[in-house]
């Protein structure tokens, strides 16, 4: 048998069939089923019908909005200057904002609780404070590491088109700085938005387990033996996810898409 | 209004600018103007400052000192926004995120004119770039000269006073290049706007333009018409970069002849005689004839060709006449070893002062050790020359008769010889390292130009090309440096 290129995809194709395929099928599966494996909506309707669980969602969605707007309205200035040779001569500064990332997760939101605990913000008696800001503290690097890598490419030549065409500085940020980083903004939308929506480490943490959200809840499910509510709240997340990519696709063209990091 | 613009023929004035990064200058001291309505072109190498001139005019760099006047006030504090001038860049600067129309229509959206407004002159402008069809194309999936013509639209449809082009036609093909050129001259001839072009294309400059700037190290070396600057180059430098040329130190030997080429020409000037002078001449205005037994071998310049390349509608030979080469381009074929004799009609000999003659150092110091000292530079020195059959003693005194002189820190004017100069490849020759910054050909020998760290430049004689921007090592035997003491030797007596 000749040897063909193709075949070195095999292994991928596998890969892509057994853990990724075939369990969205399986939570599709469990999500439209009764605990006997009967197709039931009992799901659908246990969801709609219950304020709480909608209630999750919503508060899901809007810590998930919340987070991802104040990351990137923090992140993007950080981003800025730190890909601007003149402001920042080297990438010590760099490595030093994303450092965060390399820190075991666990250990990183357990030292956040303590440290508000110290400044008297614990999660008891504020906790939609204490998750928003534990949220930041972690996604904050995954917001600066796309758009510090749009912005090392900013072409400078575009900026000076701008002004000499009529913008001001204003102007030339939202009308050059803006558009060129567009892939950078989509990335971090993807990596803050969805994952912000499925944690529940951060959320229980920090607030004390006052504040449920999408994660927690599928979480609790799976652990109650829920197999088939838990499946239909993922799939509900599965929904989301893609509704959201469809949404940030529409700001940004294919071909920037690819130059991003994803 | 009008009237004021026609009293006003300049439309922009730059009044001794001046611009440094760091310690680097780059526009040394650059006064210029341009007359309104004129296609103008700063030439130059690159890093000569034709580039900073331009952005300075645009509003992208600020000068560090001198004033930039447009119709007479003073733009140079502007931001690029408020300029009424438009740039073309070298790489286009499209934006990727807006299609062609959108592209142009920018600064006109920017201006918030009514939408019909928008469109008749963004339709004009595609009309008059010849890209009617491509309105509503993505600008990536257009081919560069496509590109650059959606660039130079952007710019022409706000209607400048003046348009910048920055090296526009750098990125395309040959042929493209000079079917834009010849389009962009055109265009010009149609809009009736001023054109500032920046180029490092000599051809393209005496193409396109009615005025060239030839500009060398942040400094014009020469203004003039095209004709002006290849019929009458001012210095050998501008000889050099503008066309091919022969260059040969020549002097002046008497009001109607001039030796170069170890050979007299007529040549009747109002220089003086046994002035050093730079003759340039070019190719094309060499005569040739075929040397017979008839020929006056003294009177007559005779040489050997010695290559030969057929360039389509001319050939062009290397003729050797003693040590020198000699660059010919001739519509008849020879063939190499052909002896030839040559002729140079007086009107085409081109004289110049010279641009260097000597390295002449007017603040070099002697240091403790003896030892001279230009800029950092330490060079091992005969202070003897200083004082006829002086010596210096164990403790390191000049030495006459009865008299010491201690000469630490003494101020000399050091003199080198261009061709006493030894020039290297290999740093480890010597602690004096320069860049090439220069080399022009003459003949039989190359006319080096090396500059060191501490910016003194050197001129160097060498019959070897180094390559600009090669870092070489200089030396210096010290019976060559010749040195006359500032002020008068008694003061330094001990």
């Amino acid at each position: 048998m000749k040897f063909r290129r193709k075949y070195l995809a095999i292994p991928y194709v596998v890969f892509l069939f057994l853990f990724i395929i075939f369990p969205i099928f399986v939570i599709i599966f469990y999500a439209f089923t009764d605990s006997s494996n009967h197709f039931s909506l009992d799901q659908v309707i246990n969801f709609f019908t219950d304020s709480s669980k909608i209630m999750v969602l919503v508060v899901s969605v809007f810590f998930a909005i919340l987070n991802t707007a104040i990351c990137l309205l923090i992140g993007y200035p950080i981003a800025y200057f730190l890909a601007r040779k003149d402001y920042n001569k080297n990438t010590v500064l760099f490595f030093l904002f994303i450092m965060p990332m390399w820190i075991n997760f666990v250990l990183r939101t357990s030292a956040t609780r303590d440290l508000l605990f110290l400044i008297g913000l614990d999660g008891g008696h504020y906790p939609y404070l204490a998750t928003t800001i534990g949220l930041v503290y972690n996604y904050l690097p995954f917001v600066i590491l796309p758009l510090y890598s749009t912005m090392i490419k900013l072409d400078n030549s575009q900026m000076e088109a701008a002004a000499d065409l009529g913008c001001n500085k204003m102007q030339v940020f939202f009308k050059s700085v803006i558009p060129q980083t567009m892939p950078g903004i989509v990335s971090a939308i993807i990596m803050t938005f969805m994952p912000t929506m499925t944690t529940y480490v951060i959320s229980d943490t920090l607030s004390e387990r006052n504040i449920v959200l999408l994660g927690s809840s599928i979480a609790s499910a799976f652990d109650n033996n829920n197999w088939n509510s838990g499946s239909f709240l993922a799939m509900i997340m599965l929904i989301i996810v893609f509704i959201s990519m469809i949404v940030t696709n529409r700001f940004t063209k294919k071909s920037e898409v690819s130059e991003s990091i994803w | 209004m009008a009237e004021s613009l026609s009293e006003n023929p300049r439309i922009i004035e730059l009044k001794n600018i001046t611009k440094s990064f760091g310690n680097k200058v780059a526009v040394d001291d650059l006064s210029l103007y341009i007359k309104r309505g004129e296609f103008i072109t700063l030439l130059g190498p690159s890093g000569c400052g034709k580039t900073t001139t331009l952005r300075m005019i645009a509003g992208f760099e600020m000068p560090t000192s001198g004033e930039i006047l447009l119709n007479g006030s003073d733009i140079s504090k502007l931001p690029p926004n408020l300029r009424p001038v438009n740039t073309v860049f070298q790489r286009y600067a499209l934006f990727p995120h807006l299609d062609v129309y959108d592209n142009i229509a920018f600064g006109l959206k920017l201006k918030h004119l009514p939408k019909d407004d928008i469109e008749k002159k963004v339709k004009h402008a595609l009309a008059i770039v010849d890209l009617e069809e491509l309105a509503e194309r993505d600008v990536a999936t257009l081919s560069g000269g496509q590109q650059q013509r959606v660039a130079i639209a952007r710019a022409i449809v706000m209607e400048p006073e003046i348009l910048l082009l920055d090296e526009p036609l750098g990125a395309l093909d040959l042929k493209m290049r000079k079917e834009m050129q010849l389009e962009l001259k055109a265009m010009h001839k149609k809009l009736g706007i001023t054109f500032l072009y920046v180029t490092h294309d000599q051809e393209e400059a005496l193409t396109m333009s009615d005025t060239i700037v030839v500009m060398k190290d942040g400094r014009i070396e020469q203004i003039g018409t095209p004709t002006e600057i290849y019929n009458y180059p001012k210095t050998a430098y501008v000889a050099d970069f503008i066309g091919e040329s022969n260059i040969y130190n020549g002097i002046i030997k008497d009001h109607a002849t001039i030796h170069f080429l170890n050979h007299d020409f007529e040549y009747h000037s109002k220089l003086k005689t046994n002035q050093k002078v730079d003759v340039v001449i070019r190719p094309e205005d060499i005569e040739l004839r075929r040397t017979s037994d008839r020929t006056n071998r003294e009177q007559n310049l005779i040489g050997t060709i010695i290559s030969k390349v057929f360039k389509g509608i001319h050939f062009e030979y290397v003729i050797l006449s003693g040590e020198h080469e000699i660059i010919v381009q001739n519509t008849k074929e020879y063939h190499v070893d052909d002896e030839l004799t040559i002729t140079i009609d007086e009107d085409l000999i081109h004289c110049m002062e010279k641009d260097y003659d000597n390295n002449i150092f007017l603040d070099a110091i002697i240091n403790k050790n003896n030892e001279l000292l230009i800029g950092s530079d330490t060079y091992e020195i005969d202070i003897t020359q200083l004082l006829l059959d002086s010596k210096i003693d164990s403790d390191g005194y000049l030495v006459l008769n009865e008299h010491r002189f201690d000469l630490t820190n003494a101020e000399v004017v050091a003199e080198i010889i261009p061709s006493k100069i030894t020039i290297s490849d290999d740093l480890s020759l010597s602690n004096i390292h320069a860049k090439i910054i220069e080399s022009i050909y003459k003949g039989d020998h190359y006319q080096i130009v090396a500059r060191t760290e501490d910016e003194d430049d050197y001129v160097i004689i060498d019959p070897y090309p180094y390559n600009i921007g090669d870092i070489v090592s200089l030396a210096v035997k010290k019976e060559d440096i010749k040195l006359t003491l500032k002020g008068d030797l008694t003061k330094y007596e001990i």
